[in-house]
């Protein structure tokens, strides 16, 4: 798809104008990071993945949740070359615990994180100029409620989670998973692309802990009744009734601030919103 | 034009008999080395299977015989089918590659790999033979069953063996996508666990029964899924009057198509195949292991992961991960019941804890195939692993990497793999198998494309290796059998042989992905430490 000739440049000289004055409060243009809406999760991107969770460092994305150094004092020990067994120190005082997969321009991520403001909210995202909104966007953020220290709690990062979620993520870290308005796939040939399948969600049953829940929202029917049936068909999660999702705060900010929520709400579409709680694995 | 050399070994139970295929061939030969007997696979009635199959199968090959009329008429149909099948993949009719589509289906699918096949057969007469080629091959431990899996039509045969080295053909089941990976699990072996390159691990039977036979409610099953799949957007969900427009023109296509449909009977697979667990990522490895005495599944894949999990019935819980290699993994086995053994394309084997998911040591592999077999350069790519189970050999572990004249012999005590030496051999190794002989020193069999070897190549390309006898005793030597022998151009022939290299990652594959992407430098922005965890620094 050729852009306009200039379109390039103009991205570039917009991201260095941003990158050089520090500390900006003005929100980035979504203009700027516009990105076709479908990637192909089979692809091999160019993506940067830590090798296991242990090997990941989180302290770039929540900077204010960084133990000191003093704290480590196994930095230096961890520093020969042979990493076997060699746990790498966490650099974060807690644990990222919520994501949102496939998190988009970040709305919910903004919306959610004031409402949880002692957990770690981490979106992920495969396309890389809209993962870069987000993380510019929270940058804005950050420095607009320095005083309040909001937005500490939230992070962006380009990832395919459908291929590397569990190089992110340990067995059971995560409380809530959020999968809103994924990509429909609408070809049968690509429903292997979707990202709910019997075979996928072993892995989000992986990472979520028991009691967790996994938050769908979607406008398209069909994707609905897919992603019903095959949570539902899957033995590690059962579906949240009707009252206890009308109860839950998050089910309403997803409904309401995610981009895809809004702009459905003003082309008057349908919203299906379904939950799904972890079960306990059974004894083995 | 080259023939081809044997490929894949097993040894038949404990009585000294070795299996090994060649094209789409099955030869066993006796403890002494002569041969038994040749076994073409798909090319006799099936017991269980039926006759329509065996019909197609015969068809097939008289296809280039055939007027062009017929050919036409097939390929039309072979589109019909197409279209009422959902999961098929579209590929790319290039000069190779030449099935058209693939398709849960057997009978229409038969038929439709004929539509494209001979579109081919016109051109270039070599490619066909691809349909049929040995690509996995498998022995229960006793010896009493024979799995083999062959590309191109994506079948696995399974075939007696009456303990004397005669085969006989039991079924042959056709899997909608290639199996990269077969393994027996622990119960008696009842069961085959096929990985496949789209990710997934099916479990069939190993003997189907006739109650296996996919009944209606179990057809239901699958209906239902494709069900939910046949509605697409409606018009709430697009706004555009151009996707308004495409979406009157597809509730058109699907009436029609419903209409098709009904007309003739909705195809699915045939036979008993249950989904066990998939990874988003081309698998290349399956094994079983137990624990505690409970069954476990190990599966391997492209994208760098050891996936535990729980075995049938739970394979849906996720036991833990192995993580740790940085390039494909090619090869696992499990030498000892807790000890986990990977190889790929990284230059190390890696072993591990796997219940616990903990790396415990990693032993170095590409040294060896600088320093003592001659290989230029920093990249290896592991074929196999082979963990030997005979007599003399108890503890080995041998490795065998691609396009490497050499195989690597590695020990195996307590837990701990040190390298014990270098055997070079006089051509490219492709599959290892222990035969266990009576009376006699065990063998090591190492099947070697000879091709590279000046002048024309006499012998069978089996080399033999009798372990613990200290070179007292001659080796024995296996015939080579004329008969059965393909001619592909040496190309052909490579594209066979040699497919682990081509599961490693090319570095600039991103420029064409994703759309309209500014620039690959923008993946650096606020990118995990993963650079930072490769070396280790914090």
């Amino acid at each position: 798809m050729p852009g306009a000739p200039n379109k390039k440049q103009k991205r570039a000289d917009y991201r260095l104008a941003r990158s050089q004055q520090d500390g900006a409060t003005e929100m980035p243009k979504k203009k700027f990071y516009r990105q076709r809406a479908h990637a192909n999760p089979f692809s091999d991107h160019q993506l940067e993945y830590p090798i296991s969770p242990d090997h990941m460092d989180w302290a770039p994305f929540f900077p204010a949740y960084r133990t000191d150094p003093e704290e480590l004092p196994e930095a230096a020990a961890s520093n020969n070359d042979d990493r076997i067994a060699q746990r790498q120190p966490k650099r974060l005082r807690q644990d990222v615990e919520i994501l949102d997969i496939g998190c988009g321009f970040g709305g919910l991520l903004v919306a959610l994180a004031p409402k949880l403001p002692d957990k770690l909210v981490l979106g992920m995202e495969i396309r890389t100029q809209v993962t870069e909104f987000v993380q510019e966007r929270i940058r804005s953020l950050r420095a607009q409620h320095r005083d309040s220290n909001e937005f500490q709690n939230v992070g962006c990062l380009r990832a395919n989670t459908m291929k590397f979620l569990p190089n992110f993520f340990r067995k059971g870290q995560l409380s809530k998973i959020f999968i809103c308005f994924p990509d429909p796939h609408f070809k049968a040939r690509k429903h292997k692309a979707r990202i709910v399948s019997t075979t996928l969600n072993s892995e989000y049953a992986f990472v979520l802990r028991p009691g967790g829940i996994v938050y769908t929202i979607t406008d398209v029917e069909d994707l609905h009744n897919w992603m019903v049936h095959h949570l539902e068909l899957h033995p590690s999660f059962e579906r949240v009734s009707e009252a206890e999702q009308e109860s839950d705060e998050c089910v309403k900010i997803m409904t309401t601030e995610t981009e895809e929520g809004k702009k459905v709400e003003r082309n008057k579409g349908q919203k299906f919103v379904a939950l799904f709680r972890r079960l306990e694995d059974p004894p083995w | 034009m080259a023939p081809l050399p044997f490929q894949f070994l097993c040894a038949l139970g404990q009585d000294g008999i070795l299996c090994a295929s060649r094209g789409d061939s099955l030869y066993t030969f006796s403890p002494d080395c002569s041969l038994i007997a040749e076994h073409p696979l798909g090319g006799r009635p099936a017991a269980t299977e039926g006759a329509k199959e065996e019909e197609e199968e015969g068809e097939r090959k008289q296809a280039p015989q055939n007027g062009s009329s017929e050919a036409t008429s097939q390929t039309q149909e072979a589109e019909v089918n197409e279209s009422a099948t959902p999961p098929a993949k579209r590929r790319k009719v290039g000069s190779e590659a030449a099935v058209s589509s693939a398709q849960p289906a057997v009978g229409n699918d038969q038929q439709a790999n004929n539509g494209g096949q001979k579109k081919k057969k016109g051109e270039k007469p070599a490619d066909a033979a691809e349909k049929l080629y040995v690509i996995l091959l498998k022995a229960t431990s006793s010896g009493s069953h024979v799995v083999a899996v062959t590309g191109g039509n994506k079948t696995i045969f399974v075939l007696e063996h009456d303990g004397k080295g005669h085969l006989t053909e039991l079924s042959q089941r056709q899997m909608v996508k290639r199996p990269s990976g077969i393994a027996l699990t622990a119960d008696d072996e009842k069961t085959i666990l096929v990985a496949d390159k789209f990710g997934d691990v099916y479990a069939l039977p190993l003997i189907p029964s006739a109650d296996d036979a996919l009944d209606e409610g179990a057809a239901a099953g699958l209906q239902e899924s494709i069900r939910l799949a046949r509605k697409g957007a409606n018009n709430l969900t697009v706004h555009t009057q151009r996707n308004l427009k495409a979406l009157e023109e597809q509730a058109r296509q699907r009436a029609a198509k419903q209409k098709q449909k009904e007309e003739q009977k909705e195809a699915g697979p045939t036979f008993k195949q249950d989904l066990l667990l998939g990874h988003v990522s081309m698998l290349t490895c399956v094994a079983v292991a137990s624990a505690d005495g409970r069954p476990y599944i190990l599966t391997g894949d492209r994208d760098e992961h050891i996936r535990v999990s729980r075995g049938i019935p739970q394979a849906h819980v996720i036991e833990n991960f192995c993580l740790g290699h940085t390039s494909f993994i090619s090869s696992i086995c499990l030498p000892q019941p807790d000890v986990l053994v990977s190889g790929g394309g990284d230059s190390e084997l890696y072993v591990w804890d796997w219940k616990a998911g903990v790396l415990k040591s990693k032993v170095g592999l590409l040294q060896h195939a600088n320093n003592e077999a001659n290989v230029d350069g920093d990249k290896i790519a592991v074929t196999g692993l082979y963990p030997c189970n005979v007599p003399g050999g108890a503890g080995l572990l041998v490795a065998v990497c691609e396009r490497v004249k050499a195989v690597f012999v590695f020990k195996m005590q307590e837990g701990n793999l040190t390298f014990a030496e270098t055997i070079n051999v006089a051509g490219y190794p492709l599959d290892v198998a222990f035969v266990q002989v009576p009376g006699q020193p065990s063998r090591m069999v190492v099947s070697l494309d000879q091709q590279d070897v000046e002048g024309p190549c006499p012998s069978s390309g089996l080399y033999v290796h009798l372990l613990g006898n200290e070179g007292q005793q001659q080796p024995p030597t296996y015939p080579n059998p004329e008969g059965g022998r393909i001619d592909l151009p040496r190309s052909e022939v490579e594209k066979i042989l040699y497919t682990v290299g081509n599961l490693r990652k090319t570095e600039f594959d991103d420029v064409t992905a994703g759309g309209d992407q500014a620039a690959a430098g923008d993946a650096g922005a606020g990118a995990p430490g993963a650079a930072d965890a490769l070396s280790g620094a914090p």
